[in-house]
């Protein structure tokens, strides 16, 4: 009997020691997939205060630019799409999209001198440019964090508790080259 | 407003050196089992063999680093709350991540707020990085070319590390102590001259000082305390009168088989054993009192920071906190290279101030140790 109830013990405390282990691995897990979708959060913020910026921007250059209608209607229709995205990934794509239509929008206007001298317009160029440069930062930082979620759940043996658990490898966030086409300056 | 804390190296380091303490009975430990066991007396040790030997020496192990322990707990512990202290600051939003950058900071500046301490390798390869950025330099390798040493944004200290850098020719190597100091002395002035430091009240630093001895000195009273009221106990005790008598009343060829035969059979004299043991301990802690007074007091004082943070100072700490976090849980910069720092920009120059990424310390460092909290660099072979 002794034997039968030391073997129990040790059993128990090995079940024991697997359970908690297994418990403290889910909250590991949970904790880094958190971070993953507050970082796409992020993502979102920036991405929408772009948005906004937009048609204050097109409003400013359609007052001297009017005429540069394709290009205008371009950001616009880039903007629509991009702000009706459900998908990071989807979202992101779109955004390259519309970041493409903006450079051409804003090299076009280099040629107006009156915009060029806006105030109002300078202003708009710097926001879009600090926000662009916070999206890519965001976007950085998301790929990173889920380099860590992918890592925390596929290596051994924490990869049989994310099995077991039902967590899942995440895609990273693709970037595509924005689209650039050649710019026609017109005198 | 609550305070919070920046974990830094230097606070894990006297965290470690305190927790060793507990290797002291361990190292006792096996220095008299080694002792012993060669010599193992029949005489003590028959019918107990290997176990009663183990026991003996890890109770004389325990007795012994009792004051070892005690006195290496009085100078770490005080020198890790010292550490901690100057990395705590009052937490005003109680925010746990910040994601801006820290615009207007130099990594000097962050490096002062973060802990009040400038640490050489570190911050001067962050402020490295921080010149390549602006184009005052470019570091190719591990070799640092200076190309705009005139830059009006220069300070005095850039100035002087500038000049270090070229008079070795590029390579961060051999022995920088002396000039590296110049340009710490000179960076610090710099980051208190500014408004995020303000010099303690003295008649609150004569108040902390004076707390610390008192309170070093009260908590080692007991000690004394303790001792002297154990030996008047036992002067008193019936069961030392009765061990007295035992131990007259046994003939000369006894031997320690009968003393261990005694303490097995009579509870009383095992009893009055046990005191004797209990008295062999607070004799040795007694005697190491005075030093673990004195090793408390000195270590408290001479930690007292002079210096302490302007509400400004605070608010800023408190974002440095946060972007250390974000830079921990939300990146993997403490593997980034330097190459990286066009893609990084100033996060990596954080991460390297913030003691996230060693990895670049290395690559600019030719040097193969660095002697922490001192500026002693070995010399390359």
């Amino acid at each position: 009997m002794p034997d039968l109830t030391i073997a129990l013990i040790v059993i128990g405390a090995i079940v024991l020691l697997l359970a908690i282990l297994l418990i403290s691995s889910y909250n590991r897990f949970v904790k880094i997939r958190n971070r993953v979708k507050d970082q796409s959060a992020q993502i979102d913020v920036q991405l929408k205060r772009r948005f906004e910026l937009i048609p204050n921007l097109i409003e400013t250059v359609k007052g001297v630019a009017s005429f540069e209608r394709e290009t205008i209607e371009a950001v616009t229709k880039a903007r629509a799409e991009a702000v009706n995205c459900k998908t990071l990934q989807e979202a992101t794509n779109a955004d390259q999209k519309m970041t493409g239509a903006l450079h051409r929008l804003l090299a076009i206007s280099e040629s107006y001198p009156e915009l060029k001298a806006s105030a109002n317009f300078a202003q708009l160029q710097q926001e879009l440019s600090s926000t662009e440069d916070k999206i890519a930062m965001s976007r950085q930082f998301y790929n990173d964090t889920v380099l860590k979620y992918n890592n925390a759940i596929e290596v051994f043996p924490a990869s049989i508790a994310a099995g077991i658990t039902g967590f899942k490898h995440i895609d990273f966030l693709q970037i595509a080259e924005a689209e650039r086409e050649s710019v026609k300056v017109s005198f | 407003m609550k305070q919070k804390f920046i974990r830094t190296k230097s606070t894990q380091k006297w965290k470690l050196i305190e927790a060793l303490g507990f290797l002291i009975p361990v190292l006792i430990f096996v220095l008299l089992m080694l002792y012993n066991y060669p010599d193992t007396s029949e005489d003590l040790y028959e019918g107990g063999g290997l176990a009663v030997l183990v026991v003996f020496d890890l109770f004389f192990a325990i007795v012994l680093s009792i004051p070892l322990m005690l006195i290496w707990r009085a100078v770490f512990r005080q020198l890790k709350l010292k550490a901690i202290q100057r990395a705590t600051f009052q937490s005003v939003q109680d925010l746990d991540y910040y994601r801006e950058k820290l615009d207007g900071l130099s990594p000097v500046t962050i490096s002062m707020l973060t802990d009040m301490r400038i640490e050489p390798e570190k911050d001067v390869t962050a402020t490295l990085l921080h010149y390549q950025m602006n184009g005052i330099i470019s570091i190719e390798g591990n070799v640092v070319k200076v190309l705009r040493p005139d830059d009006p944004s220069l300070l005095p200290s850039d100035k002087i590390l500038l000049q270090v850098i070229v008079s070795r020719g590029g390579v961060l190597s051999g022995d920088l102590a002396a000039q590296l100091t110049d340009w710490k002395n000179t960076a610090t002035r710099e980051s208190l001259g500014g408004r995020y430091f303000q010099n303690i009240d003295p008649a609150v630093l004569k108040k902390k000082n004076t707390s610390s001895c008192t309170l070093g000195c009260v908590s080692l009273a007991a000690i004394p305390i303790l001792f002297f009221g154990f030996v008047a106990f036992l002067l008193n005790s019936k069961v030392m009168k009765y061990m007295n008598d035992i131990l007259d009343s046994l003939p000369e060829s006894a031997g320690n088989r009968d003393l261990i035969q005694l303490i097995k059979t009579d509870g009383m004299f095992a009893q009055g054993v046990m005191y004797m043991l209990i008295f062999l301990i607070l004799f040795l802690v007694f005697l190491a009192w005075p030093l673990i007074a004195g090793a408390r007091v000195i270590a408290g004082i001479a930690g007292n920071e002079r210096l302490t943070r302007t509400r400004e100072g605070e608010e800023l700490t408190e974002y440095i906190y946060g972007m250390k976090n974000f830079l921990h849980d939300f990146s993997e910069l403490s593997e980034a290279n330097k190459e990286q720092l066009i893609l990084w920009d100033d996060f990596l120059i954080y991460a390297v101030v913030l003691e996230e990424n060693d990895q670049i310390l290395k690559e600019i460092f030719t040097r193969k140790s660095l002697n922490i909290d001192s500026f002693q660099f070995m010399r390359n072979n």
